[in-house]
């Protein structure tokens, strides 16, 4: 039981006034007035906290706020002034996702006076972006280098089709969100804009597909980043395309794809080893007979990736993104310690092999400090098996 | 399992100490990953927070956990009372602790309640009711005078 604690209004009357006398005390309050109600700390609002209720409001009240002191104009301004950024940055930088009624018809207006944009910020809280505007923007921007279409669920494959012929520039591209998108359209896509670097697919769930990951894989040779959450359909062989197609990928997001049964043991490898440089520590893992038949479904770039030992050429630099373990309460994967490992493996019904594959990364005294922690509070018992494996990969790490 | 009796040990900024179900005080996310590090078997001391907002929060958290079994509408209506009965400077306590023991749906009800206060009002009420000081000088005034012109000039 709480300490029992009513707060009716004269508890919240003796609350304010202790709470003056602490804001006093602290001189955290530059400007208490001792008879009124008010004390100065709304200005001083932190900006997150600011952004958060201004979100709430429609677009007008929100550039009524701007103007209420320089601390909250600062504070909105930094985020929500596409129009002041189109100016700032030589109309080579638009960011309208503060728009939130009219963004369609803004860009249908602004795209083709903006021929330089570069980087066109277009995410939506609500769906607005209709095919038309990407029509435009592919018609008009075709410096385009960085665009976020994250979550417009009206556009269909015209889009992709469209910006595949006018905008081949496309460095960044984020369609996160957009679930009506094929993988036949993706794989158009990438078939044109062959430079992109970072692509986030996050939750297109139409278009994830091997064929989209193959194609993926065969074109966009720049890939740095990429993220496939929520990719339920991935077949192993798409992911594979990833691995030998994609040389610079450093950070691959498959969040929501392990939660799938029946996720092959090689699958999950291969992304613990782009996401931890460790593919030939992994390779000790993986059974021979499924090594051997990897490269009917796809022709490798390189003859270097010919060989099986090729593999261990590979030179993947780790990076840990924010998402890459993105389950809620994670907030970093770095460095692997046995809270990470509790919390984003926290369930003993998970495969074992993903247990036993993540644990192959982490440091030994962090494994023994998870297993101690686990079989404590009796809600995972790790498999025998598990252990065994466990111990076999540290050995082998040891060795090598 | 652990035991759903245990008892978490707050410390608020002024001393105030109060013990609170685990169950309760889960509802924050931070006391939550405390608790599953095992971090939280002593007292937490929670430096920027004072009794009597933590004991507010903690009556909100001990009001959604007791009300789980209730139908959304009539949650709805607690929080509703609640959010309420608070005034502006409670709110921003209110507001700036559930960011920092991250209790979600308190930051939402603590944001979405000074969103409604704000909606509809000029830059000037918003400064009355919130007691913010113009520090514009007349030519920045002017500026966001026109920016907003030129803002609503699109509409449609």
């Amino acid at each position: 039981m709480i300490a029992e604690v009513k707060v009716g209004n004269e508890d919240l009357n003796l609350c304010f006034e202790k709470l003056m006398m602490v804001a006093a005390g602290n001189t955290v309050c530059k400007g208490v007035k001792m008879n009124g109600v008010w004390i100065t700390e709304w200005k001083d609002i932190p900006v997150e906290l600011l952004l958060r209720i201004v979100s709430l409001l429609n677009d007008r009240t929100a550039i009524g706020a701007s103007g209420v002191c320089s601390g909250w104009r600062d504070a909105i301004c930094g985020v929500c002034s596409g129009w002041r950024d189109a100016i700032c940055f030589g109309l080579a930088r638009l960011r309208l996702s503060c728009c939130r009624k009219n963004m369609n018809s803004l860009v249908l207006s602004l795209a083709p006076k903006f021929t330089k944009l570069q980087t066109l910020i277009l995410r939506q809280d609500n769906p607005q972006l209709e095919d038309e505007a990407v029509l435009t923007i592919s018609k008009f921007c075709h410096d385009l280098q960085d665009l976020d279409l994250s979550k417009s669920f009206k556009l269909s494959d015209c889009s992709l089709y469209a910006l595949a012929h006018g905008c081949p520039n496309l460095k960044r591209l984020n369609i996160s969100g957009c679930t009506s998108f094929s993988d036949e359209a993706l794989a158009y896509l990438t078939d044109f804009c062959r430079k992109l670097k970072l692509l986030n697919l996050c939750g297109c769930v139409n278009s994830a597909t091997g064929h989209a990951l193959q194609a993926i894989g065969r074109n966009c040779n720049m890939l740095q980043s990429l993220n496939l959450g929520w990719y339920y359909n991935v077949g192993d062989h798409g992911v594979m395309s990833l691995a030998y197609g994609c040389p610079d990928l450093r950070c691959l997001d498959m969040c929501g794809c392990v939660c799938i049964t029946g996720i092959p043991l090689h699958m999950v490898l291969i992304w613990h080893t782009i996401m931890q440089c460790k593919i030939y520590r992994a390779m000790y893992l993986l059974p021979e007979r499924r090594m051997k038949n990897k490269g009917s479904m796809w022709e490798p770039m390189n003859d270097r990736y010919n060989d099986e030992d090729g593999l261990k050429s590979l030179k993947y630099k780790p990076v840990y993104g924010p998402d890459s373990f993105s389950r809620p309460g994670i907030m970093r994967f770095v460095p692997c310690t046995s809270y990470m490992l509790r919390t984003a493996f926290p369930c003993h019904e998970w495969l074992p092999e993903l247990n036993a594959c993540a644990l192959c990364l982490c440091r030994l005294s962090d494994i023994q400090q998870y297993l101690s922690c686990c079989s404590l509070k009796g809600r995972c018992s790790l498999h025998f098996y598990n252990v065994c494996i466990l111990l076999y990969i540290k050995q082998r790490l040891l060795e090598s | 399992m652990a035991s759903t009796l245990k008892k978490i040990i707050l410390k608020s900024c002024d001393g105030k100490i109060l013990e609170v179900e685990e169950a309760v005080a889960v509802q924050s996310q931070m006391i939550k990953n405390m608790i599953e590090d095992d971090c939280a078997n002593e007292e937490i001391p929670l430096p920027d927070i004072t009794g009597e907002i933590l004991s507010m929060i903690i009556e909100y958290c001990k009001m959604h956990v007791d009300g789980e079994n209730n139908s959304n509408n009539e949650l709805i209506a607690r929080d509703a009372d609640f959010i309420t009965r608070v005034d502006l400077n409670t709110l921003y306590y209110l507001i700036v602790a559930a960011n920092f023991l991250n209790v979600k749906s308190l930051l939402d009800l603590t944001c979405q309640r000074v969103a409604d206060i704000i909606k509809g009002k000029s830059p000037e009420e918003i400064r009355l009711t919130f007691n913010i000081k113009n520090d514009f000088t007349p030519e920045e005034e002017e500026e966001i005078r026109k920016k907003n012109a030129w803002a609503f000039d699109y509409k449609d």
